[in-house]
């Protein structure tokens, strides 16, 4: 598998990604880890980001996620809100499901949200909509309407000229 | 006639899809001529009586009913449309009792969080206090290691100082010169001997075993712990 290369590449697959929960709600905007290399009580916040940021990046694309290695004795996590607020979240010797279940129930939505989310997702695509951004550009494309005039005239009843007369020479 | 092209913009970028060969045409207007509004109405159109429009009752009564049913039927759909979006907006009552909601729980969740935070701290103050003990006690035991040490050096030093101040008693002084010189001579040391296995000196470089008497043959003292 000579593309597989480094350290537990099924991290970087887009099963394990998309396979995450972890979706933090609006108000965050910026999510820091601060942790050390060595350590035995940064071990638990070292493996948290060793499995679980890509994750978290690729699930919120627009929160910035930044982390600061090798500058603190106790390993934290700092999260700013839109308000302007921080929360600080302790990890000193906290194992690595610990931290994720933390912080799915402080900063995450719930599944029951993301459930109905992903719901009225759904029911707003309408397959039967046409226009910019769905499937079909024109109604001339639904079958059962009438044809696109470019490619199949018009009958002479329905077209202007003939109407109201030959006007333009 | 002169005509004036009157544009605003550039190309604008706009979030619907244009045709692109007509884009640098949006937003320009082209007026042929306008008279000035401070000039008087000309001569041929001074006294001009506008012809009032003579359509049939019935016609107007027909339209009139046309119009009425059509502005019935679109108040109706403005009204509904206008009761939707008063119920979906961001201000609706729903809507604000959800925000409140969800302040309240992000409140609480703060909360939690902060709760956790002490717990974990209390615990890394464990951990530390921990470290500092084991520290201490790691640093008095090299301390008492070391003094260990300090002594038996001096134990050994002490030693060495007596077994030398031992061999000093034994140098020959600048005044003893002469005699010692004279013992020396007079007692020259033999270094040859020969041993046997039942550990039997025999001193003298001539000795032989058969000249001395087996009761009298010299046991050599063996410093070797058999």
């Amino acid at each position: 598998m000579p593309f597989m290369k480094g350290r537990a590449p099924i991290r970087r697959t887009l099963q394990y990604l998309q396979s995450s929960n972890l979706v933090l709600k609006e108000r965050v905007k910026i999510f820091t880890v601060n942790y050390n290399v060595h350590g035995n009580h940064h071990r638990g916040a070292k493996d948290f980001v060793f499995w679980h940021l890509a994750q978290l990046q690729y699930n919120n694309p627009s929160v910035q996620i930044a982390t600061f290695k090798n500058l603190t004795p106790t390993p934290f996590i700092r999260v700013f809100f839109e308000s302007g607020e921080e929360a600080l979240v302790d990890l000193d010797s906290r194992p690595r499901q610990d931290i994720v279940d933390h912080i799915k129930k402080v900063f995450c939505k719930s599944d029951s949200k993301l459930g109905e989310e992903r719901l009225e997702r759904e029911s707003k695509d309408n397959p039967a909509n046409f226009g910019w951004g769905c499937n079909r550009q024109c109604i001339c494309e639904i079958p059962g309407q009438v044809p696109c005039p470019a490619v199949v005239p018009l009958p002479k009843e329905m077209r202007g000229k003939y109407k109201f007369g030959q006007a333009v020479e | 006639m002169s005509f004036s092209l009157r544009c605003f913009l550039g190309s604008p970028h706009l979030w619907y899809p244009v045709n692109h060969t007509a884009v640098p045409l949006l937003g320009s207007q082209s007026v042929r001529w306008r008279k000035p509004r401070w000039l008087p109405v000309a001569p041929s159109k001074e006294f001009r009586v506008p012809k009032k429009p003579d359509t049939p009752v019935a016609d107007v009564r027909e339209i009139k009913r046309l119009s009425d049913n059509y502005k019935t039927m679109m108040k109706a759909v403005r009204k509904h449309l206008r009761e939707e979006y008063i119920r979906t907006a961001d201000t609706s009552e729903l809507a604000m009792q959800q925000v409140a909601q969800e302040e309240e729980e992000h409140h609480q969740l703060m909360e939690y969080n902060r709760q956790e935070n002490l717990r974990v701290a209390a615990l890394r103050e464990e951990r530390i206090r921990k470290e500092h003990e084991a520290e201490i006690a790691r640093v008095e035991a090299s301390l008492v290691k070391q003094a260990q040490i300090a002594a038996e050096a001096e134990q050994e030093a002490l030693r060495i100082i007596n077994e030398t101040q031992e061999l000093v008693k034994t140098f020959i002084k600048r005044e003893d010169l002469e005699r010692a010189i004279e013992e020396a001579m007079a007692n020259p040391t033999d270094y040859n001997f020969a041993l046997d296995q039942e550990g039997h000196i025999f001193r003298g470089r001539t000795t032989k075993p058969q000249d001395a008497k087996m009761e009298e043959w010299e046991q050599l003292e063996s410093k070797v712990l058999m």
